[in-house]
């Protein structure tokens, strides 16, 4: 995208003087300044002799015509203001001689490489009430042009080209008049003209230069997080990953998440898809809002086993198919909708919040303590087993998960704790 | 996302603490054209296992410890975490005649020897530098509990 030009323009006119001072606002860093000096026609050479200015910047002319007897001197130069930023420009010529001179401050052009080789032109033109310069090829559209035109009329009005914008309005002084235009070229041809009220009496000297501008980049901006323990690669993430965050409007789909997984977080939003979780996950937090997916949890016959915690936010929406073995806690919070086809076994905890929709298949054997809270819409389709034939006839031992709980189940307890 | 702390990273980590090695000062934030714009190298990662963009003009952006920002919460509650310079992101130079595409980012030591850590963006979304083009990026650490 090319870069966006801008001009700021500064005018000196002098009647008669071999030179003179034009005093500008120190222009902007980056900036280019452009300067088209017109010198009215007479006797004796007439050629503009340097530009200069109060830090050394040097000034580059790349359209030049000295005046004569018959026609009027033209030039247009450049600085890119290597060297500071100027606040005083001196005009000098070979002798004394009526000039107009325009100063443009432009933003947006490249400073590297200002001008290309031969993208100059200048010629006479003909009396009359129209100006004109010759035609210019630039290698590509999307350059300055900046065309300037000397005439030895007083002028009271200038109509650009179509398309240009005229920098600067006409001022005669001691019949010298110079006038400039320019214009982001939309073609790689260009001879942009202007008319003027009064014909012209000597032929104008027109000159037109090619700018280069600045090619414009894109700025991206990025975040980037080095997140210690986010090890988290594709369809089979790790092992021992400790965290996995699934940030709201996300979509969470792993096949196979890992072993040993220590937090399992899905953002209000977010969509967890976990076919098949892991082992020893000890932590699956789902915060309002979740919709989380799980069809099997367990490893033997599909599950999380040794789960410590299962918290399923309100609002959450959890569906598994078949929980797992020894889940310590599971808390469905007041408006979840928990369905669990097939519980766990040995689930020591499970607490519906009022407000839970939870139905249970098959519910628990040898839990400890099942809870329900008022408001709570509970199907249970078959909420006792026969306990586990190591707690037949022995409360309080023989499990082989080494737990020393008291005894075995005898009846689901609903509403109160045992 | 994905990022790592390889071990060359965590060795980093923990010779500054609970070990007492020599204080690292200052960092490197660096760009990768390795990898994809969603995987990082696994835990032994190195220097060796990414490629290091080498559009014209980058340079690697030096951060010094001092201007990491205000540890915070790593949302949410998953641990702590620092941003650099306040959020201020951290510009790397314009691109000149040739551009790249960029996987992540990447940190080593002061001395560049060593892999700390390495994360696509946020975004997992590769960016294709041209040139003239400017890529600023903020970077965070955070450790997970």
């Amino acid at each position: 995208m090319a870069a966006t030009l801008t001009a700021v323009r500064h005018d000196a006119r002098h009647a008669a003087a071999v030179s003179y001072n034009v005093t500008i606002t120190a222009p902007a860093s980056g900036a280019v300044l452009t300067v088209t000096v017109g010198i009215n026609s007479g006797t004796g050479a007439r050629s503009l002799s340097s530009v200069t200015d109060n830090v050394g910047n040097t000034y580059t002319p790349r359209a030049s015509h000295a005046a004569s007897s018959t026609v009027n001197g033209v030039y247009i130069l450049e600085s890119t203001l290597g060297a500071g930023l100027p606040t005083t420009l001196t005009i000098t010529f070979n002798n004394s001689v009526a000039s107009h001179c325009k100063v443009a401050e432009w933003a947006g052009l490249d400073t590297t490489t200002p001008f290309t080789a031969g993208e100059t032109q200048n010629a006479a033109q003909a009396a009359g009430t129209t100006v004109s310069t010759p035609t210019l090829s630039v290698a590509a559209a999307g350059k300055l042009i900046l065309a300037a035109y000397a005439m030895n009329t007083a002028e009271a009005s200038f109509t650009p080209d179509a398309n240009y914008t005229q920098l600067g309005a006409p001022a005669n002084v001691g019949n010298c008049e110079q006038v400039s235009q320019y214009r982001l070229s939309g073609t790689t041809s260009e001879a942009p003209g202007g008319t003027v009220p009064s014909a012209l009496t000597t032929a104008a000297w027109g000159a037109i230069v090619a700018y280069n501008v600045a090619a414009g980049g894109t700025t991206y901006s990025k975040s980037a997080t080095f997140a210690a323990g986010s090890e988290f690669i594709a369809d089979d993430v790790a092992e021992h990953t400790r965290s996995m965050t699934a940030p709201a409007g996300s979509v969470f789909g792993v096949a196979d998440i890992a072993e040993h997984t220590r937090a399992a977080t899905a953002t209000a939003g977010a969509t967890l898809l976990a076919p098949d979780i892991a082992e020893h996950t000890r932590l699956a937090t789902l915060t309002a809002g979740t919709w989380f997916i799980a069809d099997e949890t367990k490893v033997t016959g599909g599950g999380t086993t040794y789960s410590k915690a299962t918290t399923f936010a309100a609002g959450s929406k959890f569906v598994v198919t078949d929980i797992a073995e020894h889940t310590r806690s599971a808390t469905a919070a007041a408006g979840a909708t928990s369905v669990a086809v097939k519980a766990a076994t040995r689930t020591r905890t499970a607490t519906i919040a009022a407000g839970t929709i939870a139905t249970l298949t098959r519910t628990y054997t040898a839990s400890r303590l099942a809870t329900m809270a008022a408001g709570t819409f509970a199907g249970m389709t078959a909420s006792t087993l026969e306990p586990p034939p190591y707690l037949e006839g022995e409360p309080g031992g023989g499990r082989p998960d080494g737990d020393a709980g008291g005894r075995g189940l005898e009846g689901v307890q609903v509403g109160r704790a045992s | 996302m994905a990022a790592i702390f390889p071990d060359d990273g965590l060795d980093v980590l923990l010779g500054q603490w609970p070990k007492n090695d020599t204080r690292e000062t200052t960092a490197n934030l660096c760009l990768f054209t390795s990898q994809t714009a969603s995987t990082v190298q696994g835990h032994t990662g190195n220097l060796a296992g990414l490629t290091e963009t080498t559009y014209t003009s980058y340079a690697r952006q030096s951060l010094a410890t001092a201007t990491w920002g205000a540890l915070a919460e790593y949302p949410t509650n998953a641990g702590r975490q620092t941003v650099y310079n306040s959020g201020t992101p951290v510009t790397f130079p314009t691109v000149g005649a040739t551009g790249a595409t960029i996987n992540g980012a990447f940190l080593t030591n002061g001395a560049n020897t060593k892999l700390i850590a390495q994360a696509n963006f946020s975004d997992l979304t590769a960016v294709t530098l041209a040139t003239n083009d400017v890529l600023k990026v903020t970077p965070t650490v955070a450790l997970t509990h």
